[in-house]
């Protein structure tokens, strides 16, 4: 009976606990009402909060039209400085006015600075707290209804709060560091979908932020799964801004596929489809034409490695070139071996290669003319595709007829300087061209490697008959 | 307690420039260094606006968001900014910039470090990190950076599913260390 008491009171301490709670919270949430003020998350205690809330509205409201920013937190930070200058430490706390949509930032303990994080917002972190008196709390209001500002402010405010456990939180799972959102904009396609299914605040950053979808790049191993209805996915994230479409080898891409992503996007400047198998000459130029009409804003055109394309194609596909640039002239030479190069292949290469193919003085035929980088060739022309004239894989060089094509493991074409040079294989004695540098086998215990062929020959043999 | 950097040419004139950590250490830097932070450098020209003669360049400059061991590094990379500031114009110079970044730093400092150039407004260095952090996050998958970067996944299990589901090309044979 008495254990039953016991309870009964227990049950009923609960009661009214929670209901005290539940009432100093639908006090805050009126002191919030009448402040026009949106808490988004805060780790000061209440009592402090009010105050900076009234301060802050108390100066907005006193204020010209125009918000000084740097006013409104020199003042702030005054009255907070009155309440706790003598203990505050130099924690930060953090919280977030969304009255006018304010949010300010003041940096400095010491002297108030306020950078505005956008236009119409601004993020201040307060100095304050002695730490007794430091009950956190967190008001995350979480409207999944928001607008694209109301998602960054939440996210600014959250950063602010992991910043300030940056060193416990590699240990507990929290929010994202900051540095997560900034980094965002350096990472290429295949990572900004992984980051975006890393966590909610993280996909918001990435699904709302356009500027990280003008440039789209696909590359191997994303490039093969491109199927036209993925491709328009993505690039429908650039909101018909995007710049930049790179397709390297998306052989499922067909011309219908790409025709309405142009139609959707017309400021497209710069156009790469090398490889892209699944795509027609008619294809190319249709797409060519729509850039063309509309803005003439297409700048580079990458399209070699895409199938039967003719003479009267390419002088097609030039003249909406020449529409846009009178004297044509390509004054950034094409080196065989940098044609893999990452620069040559994405955003990074010289506007001065309109078009990558070219007509091939020798056999007239439609593919990439490369220059030759030796001194010798420069006056007389050695200007050809890679069927007319070999080339050294290494250096780029043409290979002269009377010099010997020497043997490499891969088959690729090396000259003799280039071919002495580099390491081979400790069986054949073949060198790999750096292309295929990655085939080498490496044995434990001696120097040197042996190549694929021999490795099968040879070693795997041999370690057949010790097993 | 105060640590000063260490200063190839300590009778240089050129004009020093005091900062102040979070963790209250002072930083004695070369004003040209000092600059290419552009907080630091906003701070500067106010600080002379308002009081031009009166305290000069015996002010410190306080920087309660960075810790002494990230200025340090900042300041560091700041030094040999110059050599490595050269455009690359080739493919093997791009390697060696990628394997520079590889070697900076693990993607725990480097976060740190981003965090930090963002606030001091240092652009080269805010690029550099970012890159080189980009390097480090290259293929991995998404359970990889939740746990690499303690972040913890708050999406409700059916919208997992979902945004899985739409990415799902895009997840085959990704790296799971």
């Amino acid at each position: 009976m008495e254990g039953s008491a016991e309870e009964e009171l227990e049950r009923r301490s609960k009661f009214l606990s929670s209901l005290i709670q539940k009432k100093k919270a639908i006090e805050q949430e009126d002191q919030h009402d009448y402040l026009n003020v949106r808490v988004r998350a805060s780790d000061m205690p209440l009592a402090l909060q009010n105050r900076a809330f009234r301060c802050a509205r108390d100066h907005l409201d006193s204020m010209p039209s125009k918000l000084d920013s740097k006013r409104l937190a020199l003042a702030l930070k005054k009255a907070m400085e009155f309440v706790h200058v003598k203990k505050a430490t130099r924690e930060r706390g953090c919280a977030a006015i969304d009255g006018k949509r304010e949010v300010i930032k003041v940096l400095s303990f010491y002297k108030a600075y306020v950078t505005p994080l956008s236009h119409s917002y601004f993020e201040f972190l307060l100095p304050i707290l002695k730490p007794t008196d430091m009950e956190i709390s967190h008001v995350v209001e979480d409207n999944r209804n928001e607008d694209m500002q109301d998602s960054q402010t939440l996210l600014s405010s959250k950063s602010c709060v992991s910043s300030q456990n940056e060193y416990t939180q590699e240990v507990e799972p929290g929010p994202p560091h900051e540095s997560l959102f900034l980094v965002l904009a350096y990472l290429p396609l295949f990572e900004l979908l992984a980051m975006s299914e890393v966590c909610m605040s993280l996909r918001d950053a990435v699904h709302n932020d356009v500027l990280l979808w003008l440039n789209i790049i696909v590359e191997r191993p994303l490039s093969s799964r491109l199927s036209d209805g993925i491709l328009m996915k993505i690039t429908s994230k650039a909101s018909g801004r995007l710049k930049t479409l790179v397709l390297i080898n998306c052989e499922k891409i067909t011309d219908d596929g790409l025709q309405l992503v142009i139609r959707k996007n017309p400021h497209i400047n710069k156009l790469f489809l090398p490889e892209c198998t699944g795509l027609t000459p008619e294809g190319v130029i249709r797409a060519v034409k729509t850039l063309s009409e509309n803005h003439h804003g297409l700048e580079s055109l990458r399209i070699h490695g895409i199938y039967n394309i003719k003479k009267d194609h390419f002088d097609t596909i030039r003249s909406y070139f020449q529409m846009k640039l009178p004297q044509h002239q390509r004054q950034q030479p094409i080196l065989f071996h940098h044609r893999n190069s990452p620069k040559f292949r994405n955003e990074e290469s010289n506007p001065m290669i309109d078009i990558d193919v070219d007509i091939c003085p020798k056999c007239n035929n439609v593919s990439m003319v490369y220059d030759c980088p030796r001194e010798t060739c420069k006056k007389k022309s050695c200007k050809a595709c890679n069927l007319c004239i070999p080339r050294c894989e290494e250096c780029g060089e043409c290979i002269i007829e009377s010099e010997e094509l020497e043997a490499t493991a891969c088959g690729d074409n090396l000259c003799s300087n280039c071919w002495l040079q580099l390491p081979k294989c400790n069986f054949c004695n073949q060198p790999y061209c750096k292309l295929h540098i990655n085939h080498q086998h490496r044995l434990s215990g001696s120097t040197g490697f042996v190549c694929d062929a021999c490795h099968v020959k040879f070693v795997a043999t041999l370690g057949a008959c010790y097993c | 307690m105060s640590n000063t950097s260490e200063n190839p040419n300590p009778s240089s004139s050129s004009a020093k420039i005091t900062l102040k950590t979070s963790d209250n250490e002072l930083f004695e830097v070369e004003e040209a260094v000092a600059m290419k932070f552009c907080t630091v450098k906003q701070y500067f020209e106010d600080e002379k606006d308002n009081d031009v003669a009166a305290r000069g360049s015996s002010t410190v400059i306080p920087l309660p968001n960075v810790h002494s061991a990230v200025l340090a590094r900042l300041i560091s990379y700041c030094k040999k900014l110059p050599q490595s500031n050269a455009v690359a114009d080739n493919h093997e110079e791009e390697e060696t910039k990628k394997k520079e970044r590889k070697q900076y730093g693990t993607p725990g400092d480097l976060v740190d470090l981003i965090s930090a150039a963002n606030y001091l407004d240092f652009k080269e260095g805010l690029e550099f990190f970012n890159q080189a952090l980009a390097d480090h996050i290259q293929n991995k998958s998404v359970e990889y950076v939740r746990k690499f970067f303690g972040i913890k996944g708050d999406f409700e299990p059916h919208e997992e599913e979902k945004y899985r589901e739409e990415y799902a090309w895009a997840f085959e044979g990704v790296d799971e260390d």
